[in-house]
């Protein structure tokens, strides 16, 4: 027998594999003309970070203007890519503004705030002393990948007080990445944003960093196209920052610009 | 080190890794029949149809420092989960099913009798498999251990789940690709790796065509 | 050796083997139409599949050891070479044959004389033909100092000449080590003169057992004559004593080994005149033996057999002890090779 055969049956498989991946593309898109009667759902793009917030905004708009939304959520830099080689996307709620630069938006504007924690697995207590000696002792660190903001802000942070990064660097593919491998074990201390800390059980907050180590962290609405004006006018409608406020992000007046 | 040399010695340490078992099974898989063989056939060619993230996941949940192995090789000084040799495990399982594979069909291109002679003549099970059988199925295997090898450069998911992307260390080529494309201005090295990808695939493709012909060559000239 | 044999085996597609007989002979026959049961029979001597029943050689029951601690020399039809390994190395796999040497048994360069392999020894088996293969295959058996010696059709898929000298090489064999052997043989006649005794299957059953030419059915009466002899200087041979003028070429010199065909002998009770034949040898009749619906009449001197009609010997009253003429041409006493 041949290894030739091997080689077919092998192929084959490939092929009915390829064809099982393909399947639930198809049957989204038959979905979506189903629905034809309906208003078309709007396509909400949020960083990763925002994942809770978003639906329920996304929710409450749909419970008062009845247009459904869909979230989207990865990293700000993934979503900006995505939205760059052509996803459908009507709203783009980034964790920082640069990402919205790269892109053709009808309108934009700054949004929340946030900061940044340094974590580390199980029950802790808030750290006493300096934290860059405590950074300093550290061999190993999760952080957000560099073109990710919350990696970008978190290095901005270490290297305003000074601290080098370690020679091991567990990367997260965004802010939530992080946290889950702060929370398995990956690295014994990470930085990710203070609204995601408090998600996780497992994970408690060492510290808060000072809010002055970093450039400030924006979170921008970009409307890019027109369906998606009244959801982002809405955006700043009282529902809507009492939902983020109680997420823990900042709103105007509260340190934010 | 480099994303393409940590490729390299992960694809290398991955087929390394595989094979002592993928011998193992195949042989027993392809020279005996039991009740249950089906089951372990099963299991073995899982991983090539299972989510490469599944994969990942389940290795995680077993390798993890709180998991049932993870937390003995910890205490041996072999963390697995999110360490080089997470990589190497999660890029050795997913190319597994590969290599038995051809493992399998190398072996079963060995004629049983020539086996049977081999002890007729006084050479036991185990010198048996030494002197005919992998000499025989040698080429088949090789094309096999190429295949898993470009498999493992190629792996991202189960990968990323359980060892995560420490550059340097876990950060293969496809890790580093999946970063980049997130780094303004980076496109340069993206367009890099894609071609030493295409570069390698191409080089095991080739090498895996010539090793299967020389096998048949091997055995089917003396029929 | 002793055999003491209960082979027993029922496959799955409903072929049947039961064949049970014990017995002291050194060189054994299995004769019988294709598909009667003689290659699995052999198999089973060999041990390479398992049976019910039993196989006692020599006394001891074989069924506990495990197949390579069998010592059976065992020769399938297709040789089964290593394809990887040189000939050489194919006759040096045994563990045993590492063993042989100075331990007055077996000698691989006996060996690789006897059965005439000094040209292959660096070959590969996918350049040798196929008589080549299985005369390694039987060397290899040799080298590794088998307690019994298995051959299976040794000579299938041989033209006739080819045939008649792998004949002469496994009776030139067979003196020269004495291993013990089992043949097993579709054409019965091969084995008349290489095999003392004879056990014909059909459909996976005993039919009859006896003398080898006992069993010979009628119509399998081609048996042949083989002997060995030294060329004379006048280019006569000698065999046994006598000189006989043969087919043997010009030039040759030593040792020969020469066959003829039992039919092709004539035997005359008077000396005959005015015969073409070139060799009338006076001799004794030793034996009469009943082959198929001939006679086989052996004679002392040199020994072969004539295949006469059982008419012809009772018209001429042979018996064991009278004094005969046996006439041979000289181109019926084919050359085969140096011995």
């Amino acid at each position: 027998m041949s290894l030739d055969r091997g080689f077919a049956l092998l192929m084959n498989l490939l092929l009915a594999l390829v064809c099982l991946a393909c399947g639930p593309g198809e049957r989204a898109a038959e979905a979506r003309v189903g629905t034809l009667s309906q208003p078309p759902a709007l396509e909400l793009a949020a960083a990763a970070s925002l994942a809770e917030l978003a639906q329920e905004v996304a929710s409450g708009w749909e419970a008062r203007s009845g247009v459904p939304v869909r979230v989207r959520l990865a990293a700000s830099s993934t979503l900006a890519r995505q939205i760059r080689a052509g996803s459908e996307t009507d709203l783009f709620l980034s964790a920082s503004a640069d990402w919205v630069d790269s892109l053709d938006v009808i309108t934009r504007k700054a949004w929340l705030g946030n900061r940044l924690a340094l974590v580390a697995a199980g029950e802790q207590d808030i750290m006493r002393g300096e934290i860059p000696r405590h950074l300093q002792g550290l061999q190993s660190l999760a952080l957000a990948e560099p073109g990710v903001p919350v990696g970008q802000a978190a290095e901005a942070a270490l290297a305003s007080m000074g601290v080098a990064l370690p020679s091991r660097v567990m990367r997260g593919a965004h802010a939530r990445d992080v946290l889950s491998k702060v929370s398995q074990g990956a690295a014994p201390a990470g930085i990710v944003y203070v609204t995601d800390a408090q998600l996780d059980d497992g994970v408690g907050v060492l510290a808060v960093l000072p809010i002055e180590s970093h450039p400030p962290i924006h979170y921008e609405a970009a409307l890019l196209r027109p369906a998606a004006r009244d959801l982002f006018d809405a955006l700043d409608q009282r529902w809507a920052l009492d939902l983020a406020k109680a997420r823990g992000f900042l709103t105007q007046g509260e340190g934010n610009p | 080190m480099s994303a393409v040399s940590l490729s390299i010695l992960v694809g290398l340490l991955a087929t390394l890794l595989a094979l002592p078992p993928a011998l193992f099974l195949g042989w027993v898989l392809e020279r005996t029949r039991w009740p249950g063989r089906g089951v372990v056939y099963v299991l073995v060619l899982l991983p090539l149809v299972l989510p490469p993230v599944v994969t990942g996941y389940l290795l995680l949940e077993f390798f993890s420092p709180r998991g049932m192995l993870g937390r003995q090789l910890e205490s041996i000084g072999l963390p697995v989960a999110f360490h080089l040799a997470g990589a190497v495990v999660a890029a050795s399982v997913v190319g597994f099913p590969l290599l038995f594979m051809l493992v399998s069909y190398a072996y079963r291109s060995v004629d049983p009798a020539l086996e049977t002679v081999s002890r007729s003549l006084g050479r036991g099970g185990w010198e048996t498999w030494w002197r005919v059988t992998l000499p025989l199925a040698w080429p088949g295997v090789a094309a096999g251990a190429l295949l898993a090898f470009a498999r493992a450069l190629g792996e991202f998911g189960a990968t990323i789940v359980l060892a995560g992307h420490v550059p340097g260390e876990t950060g293969t080529i496809p890790l580093a690709v999946m970063a980049l494309m997130d780094v303004p201005g980076a496109e340069q090295e993206v367009f890099a790796l894609c071609g030493v990808s295409i570069f390698l695939g191409v080089l095991a493709v080739v090498g895996f065509r010539a090793l299967d012909k020389r096998h048949r060559t091997r055995l089917e000239l003396d029929r | 050796m002793k055999f003491d044999l209960a082979l027993s085996l029922t496959r799955p597609q409903g072929f049947c083997l039961d064949v049970s007989w014990s017995g002291d002979v050194d060189a054994l026959a299995l004769v019988g139409p294709s598909g009667s049961g003689k290659s699995t029979a052999l198999g089973l001597l060999a041990g390479v599949e398992k049976h019910q029943g039993h196989l006692r050689l020599d006394g001891v029951e074989q069924a506990g050891t495990p197949l390579h601690r069998r010592r059976m020399g065992h020769v399938t039809q297709d040789a089964l070479l290593f394809p990887h390994l040189t000939v050489m190395q194919n006759l040096h796999y045994s563990p045993w044959a590492h063993t042989l040497h100075g331990e007055g048994g077996v000698k691989e360069a006996d060996v690789i004389d006897a059965l005439h392999l000094e040209p292959l020894l660096d070959r590969r088996p996918r350049h040798l033909s196929g008589g080549e293969r299985r005369r390694v295959a039987l060397g290899r058996a040799l080298m590794s100092v088998p307690r019994l010696l298995l051959l299976d059709e040794p000579f299938a898929g041989l033209d006739a000449q080819r045939r008649r000298d792998a004949l002469s090489v496994l009776r030139h064999v067979r003196a020269r080590f004495g291993t013990p052997l089992v043949l097993v043989s579709h054409v019965p006649e091969d084995i008349v003169g290489l095999a003392e005794h004879a056990l014909r299957l059909e459909e996976g059953r005993l039919v009859a057992n006896g003398a080898a030419t006992s069993v010979l059915s009628a119509g399998e009466t081609r048996v042949d004559n083989h002997m060995t002899g030294r060329v004379q200087p006048d280019g006569r041979v000698e065999v046994d004593g006598c000189d006989l003028v043969t087919a043997v070429p010009r030039g040759i010199t030593g040792s020969v080994r020469l066959a003829c065909f039992a039919h092709d002998i004539l035997l005359a009770t008077e000396r005959p005149h005015g015969l073409s034949a070139r060799n009338v040898v006076e001799t004794q009749v030793t034996k009469l033996e009943e082959a198929g619906d001939a006679v086989l009449v052996h004679v002392a001197r040199p020994a072969v057999a004539a295949t006469l009609t059982p008419d012809a010997v009772s018209e001429l009253s042979l018996a064991p002890g009278q004094r005969v003429f046996a006439l041979m041409k000289a181109t019926s006493i084919s050359y085969l090779g140096p011995s």
